[in-house]
């Protein structure tokens, strides 16, 4: 995971970089203060993980507006759970996990919907690429025109670097149908950048 | 000259006596509009193809008034009782009407049954407690009752249906066109028909739909408690989307239900059958599912 | 399928951004929520949903809702549903602005009420527990599953049920009794 942190080309998050020893003593300091509900310390927690979590809500659900949601409903839970928290997995995991929860909440609900004129309009603009330049670009609106399954398992093997079996874990999948939905999404992902003329 | 008076008054004097019964007519509009009020006892609607409105049958002991009265197209029947004198379930009227069939009709009552035939034009039908029966043609058709059964035959022509209970069953055969049921421990039963629009919902009656869905058609149905049966009558081209909480699903059309994730209870569904031009919703909390087609 | 193509796919993707900044602050809506002592107010999931209209009849005043499935609504406000922490886990209510057309009703229910007869009255307040018994339900089972979509969906329509059978109830009664007034 440090690995993947440090070959990030840009990095929007004012707050730490990579996780330092003090900055690990510093977060279960914040923990420890915001599950007895000190909110100053959930504050902290909250800006040192928003950029991740939005960045995940973003690329998982490709329209500004719901990752906005998603990323506050995601939070809202951390609060509300913050007792369960354990420390026996990494704080940043259990949050991504809640929040991939509440994406996936979203997502059925919408599509049981019947009007669905507001995200049909607002997903028409690749918010996504956002963070990315260049072929990278290129790379990230590709992504979020992946059919749902394959861009969920995509954005978080590929791009945050979970393992097929954290990743089924996160999206209540098996393992092997994680794997199936990356081998599809790298398919269409090639096919759609060969389309546009990528370079190999 | 004179023998024909005094049978006249002779006449008079009889129907004073039997000063209970009514049978009472008036000229109306072929397409006016009708509203009846009855608080026990029976309501019985007939569409005619005279230009009258005729009533007969009886009336309660201790009725305090019977109006009968024309307003340009709008006629007028009602059936007063003491304001004190109000919920008294033995004070029972049994009414016969009449109406041109073009016209349209909004009967109330409380515990009176209500039963409408022939009548072409649109229907508000409501009832505290009484049984509602009706016929639906192509016009509208409210119906709403407390602990009242609903029935609607319809003759497969189009139009709108909105059926509503609390804890009466609801029938509709035959109907078209769209249709809304709603009862809360009530069973619903949306049989015969065919439909573009169709939404049923309960909390814990059982749900049955054995009609078609048109082309393009949307089906929405909702329960906490019921069990939910559908049959498709002829082919069907819509997007599936069923979930259930703790209920099971069994799905003639082939796609199996998915756990909805690995830590909790909870079946989803979602397929597309044919050219999924339609859309067929179903949420359930603890209903069992059977989607198939006849 | 180009194997070195495909390398590079994977490379890239692990140089796509992970953090990005929301655009504008999304600190302050989250305190509030938390701030409210076990209160946490839950925000647009439903309130995406568009499925209810809450409006106020100008000429009585009544409040009442009404559900549209497909057509698109004239004036929406997002229904509001909070979630209260209770003793025990939490539990879904309907917001302020609910609770005050639902008190509305209820008053007036009670009212009618008293002008059915008992057997008629006992039925409604029969099936009106019933729904209070799967409001109750469902509550339970989004105590274990607060993000649960379907049950979220279930809780507001059940409790959109609760207000329609004392509206319906209460205007039937009431409809139908005032035209024994005139």
């Amino acid at each position: 995971m440090a690995a993947l942190l440090a070959m990030e080309p840009r990095d929007y998050s004012p707050a730490m970089v990579s996780p330092t020893q003090q900055a690990t003593t510093d977060e279960a300091t914040w923990i420890a203060r915001a599950q007895r509900s000190d909110a100053q310390a959930f504050e902290s927690l909250y800006r040192a993980h928003v950029d991740r979590v939005y960045g995940l809500c973003l690329r998982m659900t490709g329209n500004v507006s719901e990752a906005e949601d998603c990323t506050q409903e995601a939070f809202i839970q951390v609060w509300n759970k913050l007792a369960k928290f354990r420390g026996d997995s990494s704080f940043a995991t259990w949050l991504h996990r809640i929040a991939v929860n509440a994406v996936l909440g979203r997502m059925r609900k919408a599509r049981r919907e019947q009007d669905r004129i507001q995200l049909a309009t607002e997903a028409s603009i690749s918010p996504a690429s956002i963070g990315d330049t260049g072929n990278l670009r290129d790379l990230s609106d590709a992504v979020d025109r992946l059919p749902q399954g394959a861009r969920h398992v995509f954005v978080l093997y590929a791009v945050y670097g979970y393992s097929h079996e954290e990743a089924g874990n996160m999206l209540g999948i098996a393992t092997g149908t994680s794997k199936a939905q990356l081998h599809r999404a790298r398919r269409l992902l090639a096919q759609q950048l060969k389309q546009e003329g990528f370079e190999a | 000259m004179k023998k024909v008076t005094l049978v006249f008054i002779g006449c008079l004097l009889f129907s004073v006596v039997n000063a209970k019964d009514v049978n009472e007519s008036l000229a109306a509009d072929a397409k006016g509009r009708v509203t009846i009020f009855n608080m026990a006892g029976s309501v019985n609607v007939e569409g005619w193809s005279r230009k009258d409105v005729e009533v007969t049958g009886s009336l309660g002991d201790d009725v305090e008034e019977f109006v009968f009265d024309r307003d340009g197209d709008e006629i007028e029947i009602k059936v007063k009782v003491p304001e004190n004198q109000m919920g008294r379930i033995d004070i029972t009227s049994e009414l016969t009407i009449h109406v041109p069939k073009g016209s349209s009709i909004e009967v109330a009552t409380i515990s009176a049954e209500i039963e409408v035939e022939g009548v072409l034009g649109e229907q508000e039908l409501q009832s505290v407690s009484g049984d509602i029966v009706a016929q639906s043609f192509a016009a509208e058709v409210v119906a709403e009752s407390v602990s009242g059964d609903i029935d609607v035959q319809g003759d497969g022509k189009s139009a709108d249906a909105e059926l509503v209970s609390v804890s009466g069953d609801i029938t509709a055969e035959n109907l078209a066109g769209s249709v809304a049921a709603e009862s809360v421990s009530g069973d619903v039963v949306v049989a015969g028909g065919s439909f573009d629009r169709a939404r049923v919902e309960t909390v814990n009656g059982e749900i049955v739909y054995r009609s078609e869905l048109r082309k393009g058609g949307k089906l929405n149905v909702e329960t906490i408690n019921g069990s939910v049966n559908i049959d498709f009558v002829g082919e069907v081209s819509a997007r599936f989307d069923i979930d259930t909480f703790n209920g099971d699903i069994e799905n003639c059309f082939g796609p199996e239900a998915q756990r909805t994730s690995r830590y909790a209870p909870g079946l989803e569904l979602s397929f597309t059958e044919g050219a999924g031009e339609g859309r067929v919703a179903i949420s359930t909390l603890n209903g069992d599912l059977t989607i198939c087609k006849k | 399928m180009n194997d070195k193509h495909e390398d590079k796919l994977m490379s890239d993707a692990r140089r796509l951004a992970t953090r990005i900044s929301p655009k504008r602050d999304l600190w302050p809506d989250i305190a509030t929520a938390i701030a409210q002592p076990g209160r946490s107010r839950w925000t647009s999931m439903l309130a995406q949903a568009a499925a209810v209209i809450l409006l106020v009849g100008a000429s009585s005043g009544v409040t009442y809702l009404a559900v549209y499935d497909d057509q698109p609504p004239a004036e929406f406000m997002p229904p509001n549903l909070t979630f209260e922490q209770a003793s025990f886990g939490g539990q879904y209510q309907l917001g302020p602005d609910f609770q005050d057309a639902r008190s509305n009703l209820a008053s007036k229910l009670d009212r009618e009420l008293t002008r059915l007869s008992p057997e008629a009255r006992a039925g409604v307040e029969e099936n009106l527990q019933l729904i209070r018994n799967a409001i109750n339900d469902i509550n339970g089972a989004l105590e274990q599953e607060p993000d649960n979509a379907l049950l979220q969906e279930l809780l507001l329509k059940t409790y959109h049920q609760e207000l329609r059978v004392m509206r319906d109830v209460g205007g039937l009664t009431r409809s139908v009794m005032s035209r024994n007034d005139i």
